[in-house]
């Protein structure tokens, strides 16, 4: 496995796995990545070329989408990079959900590493899609208040 | 191309405003009946204009006819729900019932041309909800190996489509080729509706989880069938 760079989408599980057999991607996480190249966001994958995770599928009406990281020089050098990736992501959340009705819940968890570049902290959020926007300033507040 | 889009549009609103005033319960059973057989010509023109547009590779006007396609077959579930319910055949109501709202959401993300179903969808989960105790839903864990995109075939991913959106006519899917199920858990919002709790026992008995009228052990026991491992389990 590589070391999460740039911007990388986690496994679930990234953190607790016992190694890179137990790591399980969301199922979300194919979609997101075929978003992402249509939209030039260049994503640094955690797999090495010809490594592949499985994902876990799980099919609740909740969309659940894989963990974004981000690091210090993202946030410091590029920051309407993370705005860009989160409206991507919001976009689709809202097209997941058109035509549904009843509880339209997403997860998603966003980490950003500390400024120092050792350690970093986790966004964990679970609401509708629109509330994903707010994402990309709790991030650059989290960052800054970390500086 | 058979009909432009604006002038099936036209044809398309005439023959729902025809049936629509029977799309409440209390109509009379026959009125709704006729209402269904109406809407079955205008499904096939449907389904002819969309293949005219496939075949002329217009994306455009593949989505738009499919759209119509799910809209249709949106009214001719919630006609069936209804029929079901007067005869007191309430699994395949809720079925209907449920079938009548994906029909709806596919149209909505198919096409502008659906833009408006919104409050449509929301008076069918108001009936969901008014008409039926709350089920017990499932729905499975899978870790998926492999999967492939339903348009184009390649892996899922690897391609340019996403799953949801409309393709010359059709809705992308994530086919799994490869998986394994993990877990089933209960959950109170699940993807597929139909996936529930059919029966409950009581003592030496099987009730019915809508009705709770007793069912036949043998009923119980058979379930789930083929259709229901795919739509529904227990």
């Amino acid at each position: 496995m590589n070391e999460p760079m740039g911007l990388a989408l986690l496994p679930r599980n990234f953190l607790d796995a016992n190694g890179a057999h137990d790591l399980l991607h969301e199922s979300s996480v194919q979609t997101i990545r075929s978003l992402f190249r249509q939209n030039r966001i260049a994503e640094a994958r955690i797999e090495k070329p010809g490594q592949k995770i499985p994902t876990i599928q799980e099919n609740d009406a909740a969309l659940i989408l894989p963990a974004l990281f981000v690091t210090n020089l993202i946030l410091t050098g590029n920051p309407h990079f993370l705005s860009i990736a989160l409206n991507v992501i919001s976009s689709y959340a809202t097209d997941f959900f058109k035509g549904m009705a009843g509880a339209k819940k997403v997860k998603f968890d966003v980490i950003v590493q500390n400024a120092n570049g050792k350690g970093s902290k986790k966004i964990h959020y679970e609401g509708d899609a629109e509330g994903l926007k707010e994402i990309t300033e709790i991030a650059g507040k989290v960052f800054r208040d970390e500086k | 191309m058979k009909n432009s889009i604006a002038d099936f549009r036209g044809h398309f609103n005439e023959v729902v405003e025809s049936v629509e005033r029977f799309g409440i319960f209390v109509r009379a059973r026959e009125l709704q009946m006729q209402s269904l057989a109406a809407l079955e010509p205008l499904l096939k023109d449907c389904r002819e204009n969309k293949e005219a547009a496939i075949k002329n590779l217009d994306d455009d006007a593949a989505n738009a006819f499919f759209a119509f396609e799910c809209m249709t077959e949106a009214l001719m579930e919630e006609f069936r729900f209804y029929l079901c319910l007067k005869d007191d055949i309430v699994d395949e109501a809720w079925d209907h019932l449920i079938n009548a709202e994906s029909a709806a959401s596919n149209a909505m993300k198919s096409h502008k041309v659906a833009a408006h179903l919104q409050s449509y969808v929301g008076r069918l989960h108001a009936l969901e909800c008014l008409l039926f105790p709350k089920p017990v839903f499932f729905s499975t864990g899978w870790v998926v190996h492999a999967s492939e995109c339903s348009i184009c075939g390649a892996e899922y991913g690897e391609c340019d489509h996403i799953k949801g959106r409309p393709y010359l006519g059709q809705l992308c899917a994530r086919i799994v080729k490869d998986g394994i199920v993990r877990e089933v858990s209960a959950v109170s919002c699940p993807a597929d509706k139909r996936c529930r709790a059919m029966h409950f026992s009581e003592g030496e008995v099987w009730r019915n989880a809508f009705t709770h009228q007793v069912v036949p052990t043998e009923s119980v026991k058979s379930a789930p069938t083929p259709r229901s491992l795919e739509g529904r389990l227990m």
